[in-house]
């Protein structure tokens, strides 16, 4: 799928304490791409994920999707489209307490009207690759953040979503946890073509990806591209954090 | 100076976060506090005071009343009145943890508090100064009396009224201000919903089969005949019936439907379809958390619906009773006839018809249910044949009589007693043959104030062997229009040395006892007539007699109708109220499931069925509960009534459904409006 994002803004509040949260941001994401996205606290890298998945609608620009203008389609549409072909992993996660881990993780198929055959499947499947299986009948209050981060990916997974959405997926996970959840998505990036757009502010995170774009305060400050060498995107990244401020201190040498 | 206007800011965005909650409860606050004045005001009415028709005892009736409904609106207001805190809980606490002081918080809920009950207070009266003259009509014609009913506003009431609004407004803000100060300092629970759900469900099944019990045996009463031995067993049963409604709905809601939707939950086929996964348990969690309440609301509503059945039915049943027994308008006995003729030639009244019939009086054994035996009575009685000549107007409510026929006629009242139409006991008349097959009626030719005890018709045979102990004539007169009579004339006709007492003198047999006539004498105070000693009326004006049970049926009617439907309309509040108010909770699984990919409609189906839920489940169980009252009706009245139940069972669907229906487009307007 590809991403054409045009000139979009997004205010937040009223005229006189308005918070100018997107500034114009142009963007294109080809298919397949794994793309970061990195910048301090606040500086809209969450609201740049919702608009681009269309959960919040930007004030003017366009945002377009396989040749699709999505700012131009109904709710109703944009729902339909959500449900199908994306999938989320939110920064807050975003799990639904009175369900346990394993109707938790089913639910986008079970709104899908899916059969109960293919809905067992893909839930085995995603147990074993992300090792989840006991987990499946505790309740969601009971679990640990890391926990509940890893069930909240396996929930945007289960569909095999074109897009995948993930707004910092692993920052409760503790490094095994990271490494198999970063590993599965490269692997169904690079077999299923599955485009990623990751917010994050770990620069090891975001050496998984072919591309990361900076931005601060609303606006693309700059990008940079990963030549296949990881350790060496690994340092552009963390210097470039140093350049923009912010970000993941633990990572400077 | 800056604190306080943080905290007025603090009160108007609670007040406008949960401005839809809030105009429900200030509209249902409204409507009591208006019904609450208007009642008020009708005491001291001046219209109704200079009226003769109105009774002092009306007026009496009337300020008891004032002071229920004004305990009960007091108790809604209170009850009520704290939900919003509870909404605000979270907040509170925030507020609380970040420092702000206890008292401060209390003072926050109490202003709160303070100007939404000024507000409904004020408005209330506002809107009983407007309905004060509709509703002094209303009253004016459900009592059908002939008054024009003038618009009043009594300074006195008013003023009373703005002093019981300042201090209750003053006690229940003081109520909720205390009600968050103690709520902060509480550490939040987690309850364990989910605990015993064996014994909750094994409860549950209990309940429904109780429940359904219940609704057998109800359909039981309505097939069963009325006689005297079931009498006692049907009044037990319906006892029995309520309190196993009682406690069935409450185990059904507590138990069964939460087992309903836990199966559904647990059925792969239901659950693994669209929101159901989620819809079920979040019922389920809703129920839960709501059983006792909606229990509560479903026996008021039922109680509510079963007293307008009864009034209503009570209503038409006696109304219609004197409409037919006092088609009458004038009787007299042979003492009192000339001079009512006399008074109606003076009057120029229009005179339609004259009757006269003699009458034969004589002791008689009848049956006594209570003691089990035979109890010497008076009977009157009157010949078949001058029974067949009255006109058809008289006698048409009694069953049709053939010449060999007897007929035994005792009054409306105990034509609401259960073993009226019983016959299995024969009548015994002094020296006379046994009377054993009789048909049985209700209607006295010349209206029944004219006779003591019961009367027989009997074949003109018969009753030229009776012995007469005391006869007399009975004379009427059917006026067209007014009988013209004045006050005065109606008192010196009515006068008491015209009439006679009746006695009779037990003997040791029937064929021993006797009957005397004598001349009725002033009773002294504190004196009263013996069990068979009677008062032959010489003069009796019907109007006035179906005046007085028009004006009382119509005046408790009035009482009865506003004080249900006040209660409808407070629990409906309440329910809407139930609805709309989620905790945060709620609120962030709705919100969740938006993020997640729930469609709009989807979610809308979730707050569809949420209402259904809440709204259906007191509806139709308050239905079937109520139907109790047209098997009561079965019993006492002879008559099932169900089309007064359908009526008002129907307006009650009306009613409850609009306000779901709004209670829905509420709920969903600030749901969409919060995702
Ligand atoms: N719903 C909202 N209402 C008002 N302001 C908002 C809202 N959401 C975000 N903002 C503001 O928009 C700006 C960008 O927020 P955003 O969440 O996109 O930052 P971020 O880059 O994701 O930060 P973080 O790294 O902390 O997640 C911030 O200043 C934030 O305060
Ligand atoms: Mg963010």
């Amino acid at each position: 799928m590809q991403i054409i994002v045009k000139n979009i803004a997004k205010d937040y509040g009223k005229k006189k304490n308005a918070v100018h949260a997107l500034k114009d941001i142009d963007l294109q994401v080809a298919q397949g791409e794994f793309v970061g996205i990195m910048g301090p606290s606040g500086a809209g890298k969450s609201t740049l994920l919702n608009a681009i998945s269309t959960n919040e609608r930007p004030d003017h620009g366009q945002i377009i999707i396989d040749s699709i203008d999505m700012t131009q389609q109904h709710d109703k549409t944009l729902a339909q489209y959500r449900r199908h072909k994306m999938g989320f992993i939110y920064q807050s996660f975003e799990l639904l307490d009175s369900l346990n881990v394993k109707e938790n993780i089913i639910l986008p198929l079970v709104l899908n009207h899916s059969s109960k055959k293919v809905i067992e499947e893909r839930f085995d499947h995603l147990n074993r690759l992300l090792d989840i299986g006991e987990l499946s009948h505790r309740s969601i209050d009971d679990l640990s953040l890391g926990q509940r981060q890893i069930i909240s990916a396996a929930r945007a997974l289960i569909n095999n979503p074109e897009i995948l959405f993930a707004d910092e997926p692993t920052g409760s996970l503790d490094s095994k946890s990271a490494t198999i959840l970063l590993n599965y998505m490269q692997i169904i990036n690079q077999r299923e073509k599955t485009t990623i757009l990751m917010a994050t502010h770990d620069a090891f995170t975001a050496s998984y990806c072919s591309r990361v774009v900076f931005i601060k305060d609303g606006s693309v400050f700059s990008e940079i591209v990963n030549s296949g060498d990881r350790n060496a995107f690994f340092e552009q990244v963390i210097n470039m954090q140093r350049t923009i401020g912010g970000g993941s201190y633990f990572n400077i040498p | 100076m800056a604190a306080i206007s943080i905290y007025l800011k603090i009160i108007r965005k609670s007040l406008y976060k949960l401005r839809d909650s809030y105009i429900i409860y200030v509209l249902a606050s409204v409507f009591a506090v208006a019904v609450l004045t208007l009642l008020a005001m009708l005491v001291v009415d001046p219209t109704l005071k200079t009226s003769h028709y109105w009774n002092i005892s009306f007026q009496q009736v009337m300020y008891a009343m004032v002071f229920i409904f004004a305990f009960f609106t007091f108790v809604y207001m209170a009850y009520v009145g704290g939900f919003f805190i509870e909404q605000q809980k979270n907040e509170f606490r925030t507020y609380f943890k970040l420092g702000m002081s206890k008292f401060t918080i209390a003072l926050i809920s109490f202003l709160e508090t303070f100007v939404v009950q000024l507000i409904s207070w004020i408005i209330g009266m506002l809107v009983a100064l407007i309905l004060q003259k509709f509703v002094g009509m209303l009253l004016v014609y459900l009592m059908r009396i002939d008054l024009t009913f003038k618009f009043y506003y009594s300074a006195k009431v008013v003023w009373i009224m703005l002093q019981v609004g300042l201090y209750s407004t003053l006690i229940l803000s003081l109520f909720n201000g205390l009600r968050s100060y103690f709520l902060v300092r509480d550490k939040h629970k987690k309850k364990h919903l989910y605990n015993h759900w064996l014994v909750r469900s094994l409860l549950g099944v209990l309940g429904l089969l109780l429940f359904l019990t219940g609704v057998i045996l109800t359909l039981q009463l309505l097939t069963m005949g009325r006689n005297y031995d079931t009498l006692d067993q049907s009044l037990v049963m319906t006892l029995v019936i309520a309190i196993l409604y009682l406690f069935g709905s409450y185990l059904v809601f507590k138990g069964f439907l939460p087992l309903v939707l836990e199966i559904l939950d647990r059925l792969k086929i239901f659950s693994y379809r669209g929101t159901n996964l989620f819809t079920f348990k979040y019922l389920h969690k809703r129920l839960v958390k709501n059983t006792s309440i909606i229990w509560f609301i479903t026996e008021l509503s039922a109680l509510a619906v079963a007293v307008l059945v009864f009034c209503y039915a009570g209503y038409q049943v006696v109304y219609q009773d004197y409409q037919n027994s006092y088609s009458f308008e004038l009787a007299a006995n042979k003492s009192q006839a000339q001079e009512v003729e006399k008074q109606l030639t003076k009057q120029k009244t229009h005179v339609k018809g004259r009757y006269h019939t003699p009458i034969k009086r004589t002791v008689s054994e009848v049956w006594d249910y209570s003691e089990n035996a035979y109890v010497p009575r008076l009977v009157s009685v009157m010949s078949n044949s001058d029974y067949q000549k009255l006109p058809q107007r008289l006698t048409k409510k009694n069953p049709p009589l053939k010449s060999g026929d007897f007929l035994e006629v005792k009054s409306e009242l105990s034509a609401l007693t259960p073993n009226y139409n019983d016959t299995r006991h024969p009548i015994q008349v002094k020296n006379m043959p046994k009377i054993a097959t009789r048909k049985v009626g209700s209607m006295f030719p010349y209206g029944n104030r004219m006779y003591s005890c019961y009367m027989l018709i009997v074949p003109d045979e018969y009753y030229h062997q009776i012995d007469s102990e005391a006869s007399d004539t009975f004379y009427g007169w059917d006026v067209s229009g007014a009988d013209h009579f004045s006050n005065a004339v109606i008192k010196k006709l009515q006068q008491k040395k015209h009439r006679y007492y009746l006695t009779v003198n037990i003997g040791s047999s029937l064929d021993k006892s006797t009957i005397t006539k004598t001349k009725a004498t002033k009773l002294a105070y504190g004196e009263y007539l013996k069990t068979n000693q009677y008062v032959q009326m010489s003069f009796v004006r019907q109007a006035v007699t179906k005046n007085v049970v028009r004006q009382a049926t119509g005046f408790f009617l009035f009482l009865i109708t506003i004080f249900s439907i006040s209660l409808l309309i407070a629990l409906g509040s309440l329910l809407t109220l139930k609805v709309l108010l989620r905790d945060d909770f709620e609120w962030r699984q709705l919100k969740t499931l938006k993020k997640i990919g729930a469609s709009e409609k989807e979610i809308k189906q979730i707050v569809k069925r949420e209402t259904s839920l809440l709204f259906g489940l007191p509806m139709i169980f308050a239905l079937i509960q109520s139907f109790l009252i047209v098997g009561v009706l079965n019993l006492s009245l002879n008559t099932p009534k169900v089309g007064a139940f359908v009526l008002i069972g129907l307006s009650y669907v009306v009613l409850y459904g609009l306000t779901g229906v709004l209670t829905y487009v509420l709920s969903w307007r600030g749901v969409a409006d919060k995702l």
